[in-house]
């Protein structure tokens, strides 16, 4: 009996031992699972805070692409892919981000180019290795919509290379077939009246 | 020295038959990066000092884009005087000449036709790409010949 008693007393202490020993291991490592999951968690977080607002998670294809288009070094800036362009930047002015018309121009004063940008030194940067050209500001602190019709009016002034004008722009920023054209065209014109056009 | 510029460096632009220097004042939170550059070409190496930039002017370069690319290097350090904050900028641009100029300070803005010999004197808030620098410099550019009632 007293040594089946001490027996029995023997297994219920290993096996006190082994639960206790078992309850140490499982909050090891339920602890050391904390970081992992606080960084998936992070992860996600700034992955959903860092998706474009076209909807492209940062890095899947279609943003690199777009990425690419936008840093082209040798652009003719936004002309080739101004559809794209607008939409991203319609997107950071709901965000208080307003536009700057810009234009470059070359050594003998000619206007080049008109574009619109969120960034102008950014802009210029892209520019430093192009043949000699300043970068200069005309408008700032403008909505997209006004940005748009700035372009498009300077446009007008100036002329489209392929019609015998100065600029090497692509393409129009507002096109004559679309309704909002004449409004735009004026308001542009008055906009440009403030700084002398 | 490294691949990275701070505001005070010194750099050198390699231009045919010499080379120009530059001062990097400071970052514009429009025109980006700020400089001061020395009017003149060496044929050779010179002393970092700040006599280099007593006739200099102020123009805005992607500065810090033109060290990572190789298209200038850091040579020295100096104190910055900063960048001003007084500027102009052509306004209305016509048939290759400038209408109008922009006097900007701060955010606020005044259109002019014809400048005083006080805004010629201002810094133009334009900023030029490396080339454009280079060649400015070897003609002996200066922003007080820039907007001229005579050149209108």
């Amino acid at each position: 009996m007293a040594a089946k008693g001490n027996t029995s007393t023997l297994t219920t202490a290993i096996f006190g031992h082994v639960r206790a020993w078992a309850c140490l291991l499982v909050a090891a490592v339920a602890i050391s699972a904390i970081p992992a999951v606080v960084h998936a968690t992070t992860l996600a977080t700034a992955s959903a805070a860092e998706n474009s607002p076209l909807g492209f998670a940062r890095n899947s294809a279609p943003s690199r692409a777009l990425a690419n288009r936008l840093q082209a070094p040798e652009s003719p800036l936004e002309s080739a892919f101004a559809y794209g362009q607008i939409v991203v930047d319609n997107a950071y002015a709901t965000r208080g981000v307003t536009n700057t018309v810009y234009q470059s121009v070359n050594a003998a004063g000619k206007v080049q180019y008109v574009g619109i940008t969120n960034n102008l030194a950014r802009r210029a940067a892209e520019h430093l290795a192009s043949k000699g050209i300043q970068i200069e500001k005309l408008m700032g602190g403008l909505s997209r919509a006004d940005a748009r019709a700035v372009e498009q009016t300077l446009i007008e002034i100036h002329g489209l290379e392929r019609a015998g004008g100065t600029l090497i722009n692509r393409i129009n920023s507002i096109a004559s077939s679309n309704p909002a054209y004449a409004s735009a065209l004026q308001r542009g014109y008055e906009l440009l009246q403030s700084i002398g056009f | 020295m490294g691949k990275r510029s701070r505001v005070g460096d010194v750099l050198e632009v390699a231009v045919p038959e010499g080379r120009i220097y530059l001062h990097y004042l400071g970052v514009h939170p429009e025109y980006g990066d700020g400089v001061a550059v020395c009017p003149k070409r060496f044929p050779g190496p010179v002393v970092v000092e700040e006599r280099l930039f007593d006739s200099s002017y102020v123009v805005f370069y992607p500065a810090r884009s033109a060290v990572v690319r190789g298209l200038a290097k850091v040579v020295g350090q100096l104190p910055s005087r900063g960048l001003p904050r007084r500027l102009r900028r052509p306004g209305a641009r016509l048939r290759g000449k400038v209408e109008t100029w922009i006097v900007e300070e701060d955010s606020r803005e005044e259109v002019k036709r014809l400048l005083s010999d006080e805004d010629l004197r201002l810094p133009l808030g334009v900023i030029w790409n490396h080339e454009l620098l280079v060649q400015r410099v070897l003609e002996g550019w200066r922003p007080e010949n820039e907007g001229r009632a005579s050149e209108r």
